[in-house]
């Protein structure tokens, strides 16, 4: 067999494989999406700093609230809107602490089970 | 030092960690659904069960995940069809250990197809726009598993032969009399199936 014989079999053999793959049914997709989500969640559960973060994360919190408590109110006299200064960046910040929030509410959950 | 200054230094150091985690992760997924398919398809030919391809793709996606997502990105691809490979091998052992415990039932032991030695029938670019999935899928499942694993990670997956020493852990004389076999085996099937067409017709 040629060379030009095994490239051509290679090519249909591709061809039909990646219409295969294209066209996969949805059931399938489902579950090796459900196996792509699993596989990367194992990845936050074996973090190792995962838990010192939590634990970080409870500290400053504590420490903020503690803070806001005990301080008056007082605005600088060079006072300016906070929301001014929201640019783009601090999107992600903001998404930073959707994610901070949602590693604590599984912390959460998890000392909740263990109890 | 102000607080202030303390508290974002303390918030920029927690958003540096989580941000590169976030992107790693994006990274990461971006990555995996780029390959689940392939790698599904492989797992199934090789298992013949969709349900155990599943699983074995699964497996292989943690493995990556856990162990090697620090590794560069450019070599995750060889490290997961190495991974797949490796749980895919596994899954022979498996059930060739379960065939022999239940050998007295009688089952398939996989033969090998035989040497090759059929005259082309017909021009061959007819007998491969005839070919279908399912008569190439048969004849992928009965290639032996590492020449199937070698002409699906060559040809489909595009893996070069460096690449395809690293995912199947073999020399490179290895991966190509591998990929001579499996395409010679292959075009036999092709044109077994092609003869037998034209005698049922």
């Amino acid at each position: 067999m040629s060379d030009q014989e095994s490239d051509k079999l290679a090519a249909k053999a591709r061809e039909l494989l990646d219409e295969s793959a294209e066209h996969m049914d949805a059931a399938t997709r489902s579950r090796l999406h459900q196996a792509r989500v699993r596989a990367l969640e194992s990845r936050r559960r074996r973090m190792p700093w995962y838990g010192w973060a939590t634990g970080g994360v409870f500290a400053a919190s504590a420490a903020f609230a503690l803070l806001v408590y005990q301080a008056p109110a007082q605005l600088p006299l060079n006072y300016a809107d906070p929301t001014e200064s929201l640019a783009v960046d601090d999107m992600e910040l903001l998404e930073d602490m959707e994610f901070m929030a949602w590693m604590i509410l599984q912390e959460s959950d998890r000392q909740d089970a263990a109890s | 030092m102000s607080e202030s200054t303390v508290t974002q230094g303390y918030t920029l150091g927690y958003r540096n960690q989580d941000r590169s985690c976030v992107r790693d992760n994006q990274e990461l997924d971006t990555f995996l659904a780029s390959v689940e398919r392939s790698a599904f398809r492989m797992a199934e030919i090789a298992t013949r069960d969709s349900d155990d391809a599943v699983d074995v793709v699964q497996d292989a996606m943690i493995k990556l995940v856990e162990k090697y997502a620090h590794k560069p990105r450019t070599e995750w691809r060889p490290l997961f069809f190495r991974i797949l490979q490796s749980r895919i091998t596994d899954f022979h052992r498996r059930k060739s250990r379960t065939a022999r415990i239940f050998s007295w039932f009688g089952s398939d032991n996989g033969e090998e197809l035989d040497a090759v030695g059929a005259e082309q029938t017909g021009p061959l670019d007819i007998l491969l726009e005839q070919l279908t999935l399912d008569s190439l899928i048969a004849g992928l499942e009965r290639l032996p598993p590492r020449q199937q694993q070698v002409f699906l990670l060559r040809n489909w997956e595009g893996l070069s032969v460096a690449e395809t020493v690293k995912a199947m852990k073999c020399g490179e004389g290895s991966v190509k009399t591998h990929l001579s076999r499996a395409t010679a085996t292959l075009m036999k099937a092709v044109l077994d199936g092609a003869n037998e067409a034209r005698v049922t017709d």
